[in-house]
C-alpha cells in the first residue's frame, strides 16, 4: 500500500494552489511551443529554467516537466494542419494527419491526437509509478551490442514508412544516416565532414534539419503553386470531433502506441521520437488495409501520437531512478535538480520522495488540463487553414527562424536550416519521402557509436552482435523485415521490366 | 529581487511572446478573427527586439560595474552556470550589479569561448568555463580562433575532482590490484570515458603510460553515458569528474580507486591521489572565470576581490552547495590561475603528441 500512500502525499503536494499554477503554466507553455514549429521543448526548458531559481524545487520540476509533455500534445497540430511537425516526435503524424486535413477531417485528426495523447499520457504515468524501479534496472542490462541491434531493428521499419518506392525511402534513410556522421567523431575525437565550420562541429542540429526539410520547403512548394487555388479552401471541414467509427478504428492503435512508447521511451536517445515511427510501422503491418496508410487513415495519427506521449512519460524513468538523462530535455531537468541543491541519482527517491511523487501526481493533473485545454482549441486551429497564405507563410518562416536560432543562440543555425530548406524542396519535388531521412538521422549517430563500441569490446569480432539473446533476436528480426520488404519490391520491378519488354 | 539583466530580460521577453499568444488565444475563442492574433504576435516581437537592442546601447565612463555583467556559458544550463550562480547570487549586495547568463552551447564549449575571446574587453562579457574549452580545446582542436592566451584569467573557484571508479562488486579494490590485473591480461580491461580526447581520456592515457599497462578505452557520448556503461557492467572501469559519479558512490554502487587531483578531496579524504598510489600523474579539473585578453587589470581585480569577499563571508553555506555537486571550494586569483593553466596546457600538449601517434 506504500504506492497509494506515496501517491496520496504526491497529490497533497501537487494540489496546492501554487503548484497547480506552475503545472498549468508548464502545460500551457508546452502546448504553445509544441504548436509553434521550430521551438522544441528543450529550447523552451533551457529558456525558462533560470526563471525557476526562486521557486521551490518541486514547483520548478512540475513546471518544466509540464513543458516537456505539453509540447508532445501540441506538436501534432502543425503536422496535421500544414504538414510541418511542431517538434521532432510528430514527423510521422504528417503522413496521415495532413492527408486527413486535406480531406476536410482536420478536426477528427486533431481530436484523436488529443484523446490519444491523454490516454497514453495517463497510462505512462501509471507505468512510471509502478514500474520505474524494475524497468530502469532492465534498461541497464542493455549493452552496446543490444543497442546496435535495437537500432537496426528501428531502421528496418523504414520499409513500412514509404508511400511510394521502397528504394527511394531506403535511399532517404541512407542519406539521413550519412548526415548523422557529420560532426565530432567520439571514438577518434576528431571532427569530420564539417567543412571546418564551427556550426557543424556538433553535427547537423535536429531542429534546423527538421525545420528546413519540412517547414521551409513547405513554404517554397506552396509559393510555387501560388497561382493554383488552395485545395483546403474548397474542402468543407467535416466535424470537429472523432466519430464512433474513428474511435473504433483507433482504440487498438492508441493502446499499442502507449505500450510501445512507454518501453522505448526508457531507452536513451530520443525514445519518444523512435517510438512514434515504430508505432506507425506496427499499425501499418497489422492493418487490414495497409495500402490506405498515407492517404489519411486515423490509425496512422492515433498510434504515433499516443506513442510519443507515452514515450515522454517513459523518458522520466532513467532520470528519476538513476539520474541519467535520456535526451536533451531530460538533461536540462537534471540540471534543474542540481541547481535546486538536489542530487539526482539512485538516492533521490529515498531522500526527496516529494520530488518524485509530487511530479507524478502533477502529471495526472497536467494531462487532464491538457485535454481540457486542447479540445476547445481544435476549433481555433482548424480556422488556421483559412488564413491566407500571404500571412501564414511569413509567420511560418519567422517561427522556423526563431526556432533554429533559439536552440543554441547561434545565427549560423539559420543558414543550416535554409540549406536544408532548399534540399527538402528538391527532394519533395522529385517524390522522395522525408520521414525515413529523419529516422535515419536520429538513429544513425547512436547506431554508429554502439557499433564501434561493441567492436572495441569484442576486439573486432562481429560475432558479438549474435552472442547474447536480446541482440541476436533483434538482429534476426531486422534482417527478416528488411528482406521481406525488399522481395516484393524487386518482384514488382522485374514484372514491370518484363511487361515493358513483352 | 532586483534581479533583472540582459539574459533575464531576454528570457522574460520571449516569455512575453508566449503570454501574448495565449491571451489572444483566449480572445479568439470568443470569436475574434485570426489577423488580430497575428498583429499582436508581431507587436510582441517588435517590443521584445526594441528592449533587447536598447539594452546594449548605453555605455559610459561610469565606475565599473555600471550595469549587469554578462557571463557566457558554452553549454546548456547545468553544472557550469549553477556553480557560478552559487556565489554570484551575492554580487548585487556586494557590487550593486547582478551577474546574468547567456548560453552558447556547442563544440564542447568552444563556441562560447570563441565568442568571448572576440568580445569587447570592457568587463561586461566574461566566460564561465572549465578545463575543457580553454585548455584542452586549443590543444586538441584544429582551426579554433583562440588560444589560452586569448583570455585574461580572473579566478578559479572550485575543483571538480576527476576520479577513477569501478563497480563495488569488482574484484579490483585498489590501484595496485588494477595494475596487476592489467599486467596479467594486457589489453583486456576496459574503461568508459566521456569521449576521446576529453579530460578523462587524457587522465587515463597519462596513467597507463606511467604504469606501463595497456587498457582499452570505450568512448561514450558524455559523462552520463559513461555512468550508464559502468552501472550496467559493460566496462570494467570509468573515469569522470566526480559530479556524475557521486550519486552512485553515495548509493554504494561505485567504488573510487583514485583521484587525479594534486591533493586528496576534502570530502572524500580516504581516496588516495594517483601520485600517492605511486603513479605521479595529475590532471586538474576546475571551474573558473576568464575575460577577453585586453580587459583592464582593475576590472579583473574587482571581480576577483568581490568573489573572494563573498566566499569568505558566506563560506559555510556555499561550501555545502558545492559538496552536493561533487565540487571542492578552492579559490585562487589571476596570477596563480594563469601560472597553473599554462603549466597544465604544456603537459597536456606533451600527452597529446603521444596520444596522437596511436589515433
Amino acid at each position: 500500500m506504500d504506492l497509494f500512500v506515496n501517491l496520496y502525499q504526491g497529490f497533497q503536494i501537487s494540489l496546492t494552489p501554487i503548484n497547480l499554477l506552475y503545472c498549468f503554466t508548464g502545460v500551457l507553455l508546452g502546448t504553445l511551443i509544441g504548436v509553434l514549429p521550430g521551438i522544441g521543448p528543450s529550447a523552451a526548458i533551457a529558456l525558462l529554467l533560470p526563471t525557476t531559481f526562486r521557486v521551490s524545487p518541486v514547483s520548478a520540476i512540475i513546471m518544466l516537466a509540464g513543458i516537456y509533455y505539453g509540447a508532445m500534445y501540441g506538436g501534432s497540430t502543425t503536422s496535421i494542419l500544414v504538414n510541418i511537425p511542431g517538434e521532432a516526435a510528430s514527423v510521422v503524424t504528417c503522413l496521415d494527419g495532413y492527408q486527413m486535413a486535406r480531406k476536410g477531417r482536420a478536426g477528427p485528426a486533431l481530436g484523436i491526437a488529443a484523446f490519444g495523447s491523454f490516454i497514453a499520457g495517463t497510462l505512462s504515468v501509471v507505468g512510471l509509478m509502478v514500474l520505474a524501479v524494475p524497468l530502469s534496472n532492465v534498461a541497464l542490462k542493455f549493452g552496446f551490442p543490444e543497442y546496435f541491434a535495437i537500432m537496426c531493428l528501428g531502421l528496418s521499419i523504414v520499409s513500412y514508412l514509404s508511400q511510394g518506392s521502397v528504394f527511394k525511402s531506403l535511399l532517404m534513410a541512407a542519406l539521413g544516416v550519412s548526415l548523422s556522421f557529420v560532426g565530432m567523431d567520439v571514438v577518434v575525437g576528431k571532427p569530420r565532414f564539417d567543412f571546418g565550420l564551427l556550426v557543424l562541429g556538433d553535427g547537423v542540429g535536429l531542429i534546423p534539419l527538421l525545420m528546413g526539410l519540412f517547414g521551409i520547403s513547405e513554404v517554397f512548394l506552396n509559393v510555387e503553386e501560388k497561382t493554383q487555388a488552395r485545395e483546403i479552401f474548397q474542402t468543407k471541414i467535416k466535424g470537429l470531433l472523432p466519430t464512433l467509427r474513428d474511435w473504433k478504428d483507433s482504440a487498438g492503435a492508441i493502446l499499442r502506441g502507449s505500450g510501445l512508447g512507454f518501453f522505448l521511451g526508457i531507452l536513451p536517445g530520443g525514445g519518444a521520437l523512435v517510438s512514434s515511427f515504430v508505432s506507425y510501422a506496427v499499425e501499418k503491418k497489422i492493418s487490414k488495409h495497409p495500402e490506405k496508410f498515407g492517404t489519411g487513415v486515423i490509425e496512422g495519427v492515433a498510434g504515433p501520437e499516443s506513442a510519443n506521449n507515452a514515450g515522454a512519460g517513459g523518458a522520466f524513468i532513467p532520470l528519476f531512478v538513476l539520474g541519467i538523462p535520456s535526451n536533451v530535455a531530460m538533461a536540462l531537468l537534471l540540471g534543474a535538480l542540481m541547481i535546486h541543491g538536489l542530487q539526482p541519482g539512485p538516492l533521490l527517491m529515498q531522500q526527496h520522495p516529494e520530488i518524485f511523487w509530487g511530479t507524478i501526481a502533477s502529471m495526472y493533473i497536467g494531462n487532464a488540463m491538457l485535454l481540457v485545454l486542447n479540445l476547445p482549441l481544435i476549433g481555433l486551429w482548424v480556422k488556421v487553414l483559412k488564413v491566407p497564405y500571404k500571412i501564414l507563410f511569413p509567420m511560418i518562416l519567422l517561427f522556423c527562424m526563431i526556432g533554429a536560432y533559439s536552440e543554441n543562440n547561434n545565427p549560423a543555425d539559420m543558414l543550416v536550416m535554409l540549406f536544408f530548406g532548399a534540399l527538402g524542396y528538391l527532394l519533395r519535388k522529385y517524390g522522395y519521402d522525408l520521414a525515413p531521412l529523419i529516422l535515419g538521422f536520429v538513429l544513425g549517430r547512436q547506431m554508429e557509436q554502439a557499433f564501434r563500441q561493441s567492436l572495441i569490446l569484442s576486439d573486432g569480432s562481429f560475432a558479438v552482435f549474435f552472442a547474447r539473446p536480446i541482440s541476436s533476436v533483434a538482429m534476426a528480426l531486422a534482417i527478416f523485415l528488411m528482406v521481406s520488404a525488399l522481395i516484393p519490391a524487386f518482384k514488382k520491378k522485374r514484372e514491370r521490366i518484363e511487361a515493358e519488354k513483352g | 529581487m532586483g534581479w533583472k539583466g540582459t539574459a533575464i530580460r531576454e528570457e522574460n521577453s520571449s516569455e512575453q511572446i508566449f503570454i501574448n499568444n495565449s491571451t489572444t488565444g483566449g480572445k479568439i475563442m470568443k470569436g475574434q478573427n485570426f489577423s488580430k492574433l497575428v498583429k499582436l504576435m508581431v507587436m510582441g516581437i517588435i517590443a521584445a527586439v526594441t528592449i533587447l537592442t536598447a539594452e546594449g546601447s548605453w555605455a559610459g565612463d561610469e565606475k565599473y560595474p555600471a550595469r549587469p555583467i554578462q557571463v557566457v556559458i558554452g553549454y546548456n544550463p547545468g553544472t557550469t552556470d549553477a556553480c557560478i550562480r552559487i556565489f554570484t547570487d551575492y554580487f548585487p549586495k556586494y557590487i550593486g550589479q547582478p551577474i546574468t547568463f547567456v548560453y552558447k552551447p556547442g563544440a564542447a564549449g568552444t563556441v562560447g569561448a570563441s565568442f568571448v575571446a572576440k568580445s569587447k574587453p570592457d568587463g561586461y562579457t566574461l566566460l564561465g568555463c572549465s578545463t575543457g574549452p580553454v585548455i584542452l580545446g586549443p590543444v586538441t582542436k584544429e582551426g579554433l580562433d583562440f588560444t589560452l592566451e586569448s583570455f585574461a584569467p580572473i579566478s578559479r573557484y572550485v575543483n571538480a575532482p576527476m576520479v577513477l571508479a569501478v563497480k563495488s562488486s569488482s574484484s579490483i579494490k585498489t590501484l595496485k590490484d588494477l595494475v596487476e590485473a592489467a599486467k596479467s591480461s594486457p589489453g583486456k580491461l576496459t574503461y568508459a570515458t566521456s569521449g576521446t580526447l576529453g579530460s578523462p581520456h587524457f587522465g587515463m592515457e597519462m596513467f597507463s603510460r606511467e604504469a606501463k599497462i595497456k587498457l582499452i578505452q570505450v568512448p561514450c557520448q558524455g559523462d552520463s553515458a559513461s555512468v550508464t556503461a559502468l552501472l550496467g557492467g559493460h566496462v570494467d572501469m570509468g573515469a569522470s569528474s566526480l559530479g556524475p559519479y557521486k550519486p552512485h558512490v553515495d548509493s554504494g554502487a561505485f567504488r573510487l580507486l583514485a583521484t587525479w587531483q594534486k591533493n586528496r578531496m576534502k570530502f572524500l579524504p580516504e581516496i588516495p591521489t594517483f601520485t600517492e598510489a605511486g603513479y605521479p600523474v595529475v590532471f586538474p579539473l576546475w571551474f573558473g572565470l576568464v575575460a577577453p585578453k585586453a580587459v583592464p587589470k582593475e576590472i579583473v581585480e574587482t571581480i576577483y576581490q568581490t568573489t573572494k569577499k563573498v566566499l569568505v563571508e558566506n563560506r559555510a553555506a556555499i561550501e555545502d552547495k558545492y559538496k552536493l555537486m561533487g565540487l571542492e571550494l578552492d579559490l585562487i586569483g589571476p596570477e596563480e590561475f594563469d601560472k597553473e593553466n599554462k603549466a597544465h596546457r604544456d603537459s597536456t600538449q606533451t600527452t597529446f603528441k603521444e596520444i596522437k601517434k596511436n589515433l
